[in-house]
């Protein structure tokens, strides 16, 4: 495991902002964090990466611990902060070449990172131009760069993408997902349900400082008892011919909607739908259209906690 | 910790102009100050000679000849009249036996009030002298039954004793400096140029030492905690890529006086500059203190002005503390970096004499402030955290 937390908890005076969390994080994975405002995912996220030391537990990197000494995950650690850490007065250049040298990086071999990592991030074109000349899109990527320098095997991404243009968005999470590809861990949060989805492999939710969930998408849509709606609609009535229909595989409920208007709950992840779109037609049920709604993240935050993860 | 420091010494490119005009106004003050305190400048006196003796001739001479001032001759009221408008700065009155001492009218205590007096002083002084010579000699002679002539004696005795007094009079006033805390310096428009330098570095250094809390705002301060260099790395590199500046400061004001003001930094130039940088450390050990206390760039700019105005004032930067006679301030001086880095300067270039206490009290300040910043700093850390 890359990172184990146990029984981590966090207080500022009175007000416990992490709850005795657990958490274990595989070597390589791209793994989300979830949770609405004042959850305690910056705080974990903290914790993780030194800032802030637990008020108790045990925190655990590559089997070293941290808290009593964060120099085993110092040098392996990159951070992407949500606020953009950079000196604006000076070149994106600059700034990678400073934040380098903070990890001992200096002449050619800090040098050939930095191009490398310009690439990576899409900004070697204008990489000599101040930062503050610079759009929010790039600005990110910039924060990024500074964060993947020293070949980190852990990054931790807080937000990476607020309040950037769609092409710097897509950018990013291609870079993330390269990087998971490339073996190297990354914790990411996001208010963006939509861009865990898409490259997390894990996820974690967290709601007032407890870890609620966790597991995959399709275990954690499982695990909240969501299920694929199938929407059906038939040439004629529909509502004399519908015991053969709830007798089929993975087939949860059917519900009427009109004379020749159904819902059908599909239960299990992957391609069951298509198994029972498949068996109606087998039917010679005179299908005329339908329409699929799968179940997402957002709705199963929605069923954990009992509100949006922009609430 | 390399990388920090040199990130540091270059984002003092963008505050070029900040340092450019404090080295300016170091340069452009201690001009219109030494210009007008010392130098070339003679502020006007006037004498008002009731008694037309020829020892208050002589005395008048010896002013004029003395060329510190300008010597005006009138009576009373008109002399009156020229001080209360503040025409001159002082008016000497002759009115009454001269061992009785003479009148100084002035309206405050100035330094070339100061400078008046202790002129005067030393002309009664020698007077005195040489009549207490010719008195003694007198009877000397009397009871040796050798006849004499009474003037010609006095004229005498004036003549070798004056001229003595005047030949070994350099080393009178050297003996005299050594002797007495209250002397005053003999180069008005060095002590303004070393002055308004002590005065002029510390804005800078305070507004470096203050990156801090800009760091901690941009949260660029959170990646270098993150990354593997400790905290006491951080705050080190700060305060030397401070001392830099301080240091380059010091250096370029030491040569603008050299080559600009024609100051005679006396023989030990290193020792000046070493002085300096003793105070550099110390002031920015300092701004250290005040940065570990405020917390953002904004109360920073509020308190520093207070904080080192206040100082610079107390330790004589604006003025030389031999003028000053409350007590209180005087001593709330010894408080000051200022003060010390003042007299240890001064004892450089007017004596060539390297003064301890001065150094040992300056060393002692800048670990007193380095240790309480540090751990100002520490706490407030662990309070965030909590």
């Amino acid at each position: 495991m890359m990172i184990v937390a146990e029984k981590l908890t966090k207080k500022f005076g009175d007000f416990t902002a992490v709850d005795a969390i657990d958490l274990s994080i595989e070597k390589g994975k791209i793994v989300g964090l979830l949770g609405p405002n004042g959850a305690g995912k910056s705080t974990t996220i903290s914790m993780i990466s030194t800032l802030y030391k637990p008020t108790s537990g045990r925190l655990f990197f590559e089997g070293n611990d941290i808290i009593k000494s964060p120099k085993w995950i110092k040098p392996h650690l990159g951070y992407v902060p949500q606020e953009l850490a950079l000196y604006d007065s000076l070149s994106g250049y600059e700034n990678l070449k400073y934040f380098g040298g903070l990890y001992g990086l200096s002449g050619t071999a800090l040098k050939k990172r930095v191009d490398e990592v310009s690439r990576v991030i899409g900004i070697d074109e204008r990489l000599k131009d101040r930062v503050s000349e610079y759009s929010g899109g790039m600005k990110r990527r910039i924060n990024i760069g500074v964060a993947l320098l020293h070949e980190p095997k852990l990054i931790i991404m807080d937000e990476p993408t607020v309040g950037i243009d769609p092409q710097s968005r897509n950018h990013i999470l291609e870079t993330v997902k390269s990087l998971g590809e490339q073996g190297i861990t990354v914790i990411y949060t996001s208010h963006y349900m939509e861009e865990v989805e898409a490259i997390c492999q894990d996820v974690w939710i967290m709601d007032h400082g407890k870890m609620i969930a966790n597991g995959t998408q399709e275990a954690l849509i499982e695990q909240a008892g969501i299920h694929t709606a199938i929407r059906m609609k038939f040439d004629s009535q529909i509502k004399d011919r519908l015991d053969p229909l709830r007798k089929l595989n993975h087939a949860m409920a059917v519900d009427l909607i009109s004379d020749d208007e159904l819902v059908v709950l599909v239960n299990g992840g992957g391609n069951t739908h298509k198994e029972v779109i498949k068996s109606v037609m087998e039917l010679n049920y005179d299908l005329t259209s339908f329409d699929i709604t799968r179940p997402n993240l957002e709705q199963v935050f929605l069923k954990l906690t009992g509100r949006g993860l922009r609430d | 910790m390399k990388a920090l420091i040199k990130l540091k010494i270059r984002l003092m490119k963008d505050n070029l102009i900040l340092y450019v005009i404090m080295a300016a106004m170091s340069l452009i003050l201690s001009a219109v100050f030494g210009g007008t305190m010392g130098g070339s400048y003679s502020p006007t006196i006037v004498v008002v000679d009731e008694l037309q003796t020829v020892e208050t001739s002589n005395i008048i001479n010896d002013l004029q000849s003395e060329h510190a001032f300008n010597v005006k001759l009138m009576d009373y009221d008109a002399a009156l009249d020229e001080v209360m408008g503040r025409n001159v700065i002082a008016a000497v009155v002759f009115d009454k036996s001269l061992d009785q001492g003479v009148n100084v009218i002035q309206l405050r205590d100035t330094v070339e009030g100061f400078q008046l007096s202790r002129l005067l002083e030393d002309e009664l002084s020698l007077l005195e002298n040489i009549k207490t010579l010719d008195s003694q000699l007198s009877g000397i002679l009397v009871n040796e039954k050798i006849v004499f002539n009474q003037d010609d004696l006095y004229l005498e005795v004036k003549n070798t004793f004056g001229d003595q007094w005047e030949n070994k009079r350099p080393i009178t006033i050297e003996s005299y400096l050594v002797a007495s805390d209250n002397a005053l310096t003999s180069n008005v428009s060095r002590h303004y140029m070393i002055g308004m330098t002590l005065f002029f570095v510390t804005y800078s250094l305070m507004f470096t030492v203050g990156d801090f809390l800009e760091d901690k705002r941009l949260r660029t301060l959170d990646r270098m905690m993150i990354a593997p260099i400790s905290r006491r790395g951080i705050l080190f590199s700060n305060l030397v890529s401070s001392m830099v500046v301080g240091v380059l400061q010091i250096c370029f004001m030491v040569l603008a006086g050299k080559f600009l003001f024609h100051i005679d930094w006396g023989q030990n130039l290193l020792g000046v500059i070493g002085v300096g940088v003793l105070y550099i450390f110390v002031m920015t050990t300092l701004s250290l203190f005040v940065v570990s206390i405020v917390k953002t760039m904004a109360q920073l700019g509020a308190v520093s002005p207070i904080i080192l105005t206040g100082m610079g004032m107390l330790g004589g930067c604006m003025w030389p503390l031999e003028i000053i006679s409350s007590r209180l301030l005087l001593t709330l001086a010894n408080f000051t970096p200022h003060k010390w880095a003042l007299e240890a300067i001064e004892a450089l270039t007017n004596g060539n004499t390297f003064s301890y206490l001065p150094i040992l009290v300056l060393l002692g300040m800048g670990l007193t402030y380095l240790i309480l910043g540090e751990r100002v700093m520490y706490f407030k850390s662990l309070k965030d955290n909590q």
